[in-house]
């Protein structure tokens, strides 16, 4: 009797101490669990970002903060807006975020294969960059930067639009002034007045070639004239493609590029200029994308790009569908996919 | 002729310091020292290819100082021939001559012409140092260089060109300047011999004064003499002596002089001071003789032979006498007459003159 | 009987025979690593890059200036620079060290960073642009400048192979041709260049490979017009994948033809340099 006994007591311990055990993994289990939905390894990234070169500095600072609060390490990677997007389409490299100066190289290249939705995040506009060093430098001002431009012996320099979207925006801009001025054949003087050799790849080559003095005003946005402390002409509104309340008058423009093979053109009706990001599909870490784009978006993210020059929306407007639920909250209004689709 | 005054030039790690001697015009002088000693960049600096840091270099009465190579009327033939590997055997002979003609006399005097139209790579040692004189000697310098230039040859060939050489040399009256580390062949070329050691010059003057007479015990070693011997000189007199008449010399103004050294009492003459010396006794100068007193000379000494050692046409006897041996050179012949062989009593004996004090 | 064959322990036979396995394999590899892509991209887009080549003109002229300023810049930097490969070799002047050094210092600049340091020389604003520019003569964004940009960044390899190439040279010969009555410059012609001329060919084509294969500091000084490596690039960002292949292909098709018609050239008549 006394041996059964001691031998139920010895089962009852030995059932309270699994139990207490079970309980303990149960609670940490829970503990753990309830901390965070993401598991352990993607939260540390690395964070894959490739942005446009014009957006490298802003990118960078923003970056910077991120990395340092979330503990994550980020890789960036700078590049023309079409090459960053040839990087997912040909070479089948896939970042976590992407951000580009041109909103449309998205409907044109990368949804719906790469990317089902985007936020536009930032304005910009062309202007007028040069040193004191450029011809005319003491006199030019917005009312006679037409004079100045047409004056012989004026190196001017503009991008390809072949290759970078500041490209073709120029071209536009040539169109916007005709119009706006009420000048007819002012877009081909002006076009004229930039001969082949002087267009070159892309905006980052003009800063530096007019820094070099091999230019004496090039057509860049202006956060890439305020990064490189360039001077520059502000336009008229209705010209530079900067703001959202001349968006009818900027599309009564087109303006003819290359299409998806030699011979072929797309049309790009003229839209302000509006810098748009996206996470695309197959990102290898989304949900910490989904984090840094939250806090890109965010008030904190938004001061950190403005002080790098960057003329961040008040309000992200996205565009598509499968937008992720973090960054739901943040997107008002909401636009259809096919709503800013453009006749090809 | 060649005239060197205070010559110092330098190539990389050979380096001439101070040189000084004179070749005059269409003799034959010969250039002995040993390996590394500067014998060809000596003669590359002659020929204007290194040039001279200081000193003066006067070629046929004119300074060569300013005058670069081609125009110095020179010929040069390295030990390795140096055959320009993309011409022919005729196109090198004939490279730098203004007469055709005479480049292919001169080729056939030498012989190489019965190597025309082979290909330069396939050519032997020999015949590419055949080439090499026959394309020095077709611009008709009047100043010839020659650096080792028959050791790749044959015995057989060595003896003809040499031969050529000493003709064209006294035909053309060219002067003539040749590099050996052969003493042997010094001696029987050339009417000045140089001596060449570190860069430096020993001594230089007519062949048999240099050999009889080297200025130092090295010298001596160098040229070959076999017996050097260190001692001490004392002098006996201040007037000559009268044996010397006996030896068939005169010598008015020589002194009698005891040497002291390697174990033996040699009388000889000259006008070294006393002190310590080195006492030179070339080996052919020593007569062998199986007994005394069949000549008149003053040194005079027994010993026993330790090594007979023969040479074709030459015989080295070394005998031990003292505390020294003696080597003694004679004919094979005069060898056999005496029977010499080793372990045998003999007389060694040579003349005060024979002696030599440096 | 004693044996003796001189016995080789087989434990070295067995080591010499598994060195040469593994060097034999270490070099196939590598020559796989070297060709495979090269293969690839030919085999890939050979075809339809030939077929181009009636169709676009703008790549007929895109190679056709590559190949014009290769060719040129080749020239200048070969007539310009075997004086300069000659007194390196020889000559054992003071500085020479230091000389030699400078003259590499292109090949390590990243390009870009040519391309922008011939910008500060050769632009607009400086001594010789600016001067070169007010008698017409136009240097950044012009033809000019491509020659320029691939002068500067391959005349450096052709002036170790030329120096290499004379200093493989005797000096002796030379210095016997002294003697027989040429001076310095016939010399030169007639025994220093036929001796060294295999290296120097060989350096001159090293020399145009590298021309023809500049970007970096070409896109600098001049994008437009544009050169083949130009051009593929552009046509990859613009068009993407299947348009660049057929540019990049096609100029290695182009480019083997002066490459092996120069290699075969120096196999021809060589000259052993032995005494």
């Amino acid at each position: 009797m006394a041996h059964s006994l001691a031998i139920l007591r010895a089962m009852t311990n030995t059932i309270r101490r699994g139990f207490t055990i079970a309980i303990a993994i149960a609670t940490l289990h829970a503990a753990a669990c309830g901390r965070s939905e993401i598991p352990l390894e993607s939260d540390r990234g690395p964070l894959v970002v490739y942005n446009a070169g014009s957006l490298a500095r802003p990118m960078r600072a923003a970056i910077d903060s991120f990395a340092a609060s979330s503990g994550a390490t980020v890789e960036q990677e700078s590049s023309g807006s079409l090459e960053a997007a040839r990087k997912l389409t040909e070479l089948g490299k896939i970042p976590d975020v992407i951000a580009l100066a041109d909103y449309e190289v998205f409907p044109q290249l990368l949804v719906p294969s790469h990317v089902t939705w985007y936020a536009s995040f930032a304005r910009n506009r062309l202007v007028l960059a040069y040193t004191p060093r450029s011809k005319f430098a003491d006199e030019v001002d917005a009312d006679n930067w037409l004079q100045v431009l047409l004056s012989p012996g004026v190196e001017i320099g503009r991008a390809d639009p072949d290759l970078d979207p500041t490209g073709y925006r120029t071209l536009m801009a040539f169109e916007l002034a005709e119009r706006h001025e009420g000048r007819p054949g002012l877009a081909d003087k002006l076009r004229r007045a930039v001969p082949r050799r002087n267009v070159r790849a892309k905006g980052a080559d003009l800063v530096a070639l007019l820094q070099a003095g091999e230019f004496d005003y090039v057509w860049v946005y202006e956060s890439v004239a305020q990064a490189a402390s360039l001077r520059y002409v502000r336009l008229a509104d209705r010209v530079d493609l900067g703001a959202p309340a001349e968006s009818t008058f900027y599309a009564g423009t087109s303006v003819r590029v290359a299409g998806s093979k030699p011979g072929d053109s797309l049309t790009f009706r003229g839209e302000a200029i509006r810098y748009a990001l996206a996470i695309p599909a197959a990102a290898q870490h989304p949900r910490l994308a989904e984090r840094f784009v939250a806090f890109l978006l965010s008030a904190d993210g938004a001061r950190i790009l403005r002080r790098e020059r960057l003329d961040v929306l008040d309000e992200a407007v996205f565009v598509g569908s499968g937008i992720p639920p973090l960054l739901d909250s943040l997107a008002k209004p909401r636009l259809p996919l096919d709503s800013l689709a453009r006749p090809r | 002729m060649i005239e060197a005054l205070g010559l110092s030039a330098s190539v990389g790690a050979f380096a001439l310091e101070d040189v000084s001697f004179v070749v005059p015009r269409s003799a034959y002088g010969v250039v002995i020292g040993p390996a590394g000693s500067g014998k060809t960049t000596l003669l590359e600096t002659i020929a204007g290819i290194t040039p001279h840091r200081a000193g003066t270099l006067r070629l046929n009465g004119a300074d060569a100082t300013a005058l670069p190579p081609e125009r110095r009327s020179i010929g040069l033939v390295y030990q390795h021939a140096y055959l320009f590997p993309h011409l022919s055997v005729e196109e090198n002979v004939g490279y730098g001559a203004t007469d055709p003609a005479f480049a292919r006399d001169v080729s056939a005097r030498i012989g190489a012409s019965a190597l025309a139209g082979r290909d330069v790579r396939s050519l032997s040692g020999g015949e590419r140092q055949l080439v090499a004189i026959a394309r020095a000697l077709a611009t008709r310098p009047s100043l010839l260089l020659l650096d080792e230039p028959f050791s790749a040859l044959d015995p057989r060939r060595r003896s003809l060109v040499r031969r050529e050489v000493r003709a064209i040399h006294r035909e053309w009256g060219l002067t003539v300047l040749q590099v050996t580390h052969d003493f042997t062949e010094a001696g029987l070329l050339g009417d000045v011999a140089i001596l060449l050691d570190a860069g430096r010059v020993l001594q230089y003057g007519p062949p048999e004064e240099v050999f009889r007479k080297p200025a130092s015990p090295y010298i001596a070693e160098f040229l070959g003499a076999e017996n050097v011997l260190a001692g001490t000189v004392r002098v006996l007199g201040d007037a000559a002596p009268d044996w010397l008449a006996g030896e068939g010399t005169s010598g008015a103004h020589y002194r009698a002089i005891e040497f002291h050294g390697g174990g033996l009492t040699i009388s000889t003459v000259g006008d070294a001071p006393a002190g310590a010396a080195y006492a030179v006794i070339r080996a052919e100068e020593i007569v062998l003789s199986l007994d005394r007193g069949a000549s008149s000379v003053r040194n005079s000494f027994t010993g026993v032979i330790e090594e007979v050692a023969t040479l074709g046409a030459l015989t080295r006897v070394t005998v031990r006498t003292g505390a020294t041996p003696l080597v003694a050179a004679l004919t094979t012949r005069s060898a056999h007459e005496l029977e010499l062989r080793a372990g045998m009593s003999i007389h060694a004996s040579f003349k005060a003159m024979a002696v030599h004090l440096c | 009987m004693i044996a003796l064959a001189r016995a080789v322990p087989s434990s070295t036979h067995t080591g010499h025979r598994i060195a040469s396995v593994v060097a034999a394999l270490a070099g196939s590899l590598l020559l796989l690593f070297l060709f495979a892509p090269i293969l690839e991209l030919v085999a890939t887009a050979g075809g339809d890059g030939v077929r181009k080549l009636a169709t676009d003109e703008e790549l007929r002229a895109s190679l056709g200036l590559t190949a014009i300023a290769a060719t040129i810049a080749t020239v200048a930097g070969v007539v310009a620079a075997t004086p300069l490969a000659y007194l390196l070799a020889r000559y054992n002047f003071r500085g020479r060290a230091i000389l030699a050094a400078i003259i590499d210092l292109p090949l390590l600049i990243p390009h870009p960073v040519a391309g922008i340091a011939l910008l500060l020389v050769l632009g607009r604003e400086s001594a010789v642009g600016g001067t070169l520019l007010d008698m017409g003569i136009r240097i950044v964004s012009a033809p000019a400048g491509i020659v320029c940009a691939m002068l500067f960044v391959s005349a450096p390899l052709y002036i170790s192979g030329a120096r290499e190439a004379f200093a493989r040279v005797d000096p002796r010969y030379e210095a016997v041709a002294r003697t027989l009555g040429d001076p310095a410059w016939r010399v030169f012609r007639r025994i220093t260049l036929p001796l060294s001329r295999r290296g120097l060919v060989a350096a001159s084509v090293v020399m145009w490979a590298r021309a023809v294969s500049e970007f970096g500091s070409i896109v600098i000084l001049t994008y437009n017009p544009k050169v083949a490596s130009v051009l593929s690039y552009d046509r990859f960002t613009t068009f993407g994948l299947p348009e660049a292949l057929p540019v990049a292909a096609v100029l290695v098709l182009l480019a083997l033809i002066p490459l092996t018609l120069l290699r075969a050239l120096r196999d021809d008549r060589g000259a052993a340099v032995g005494p």
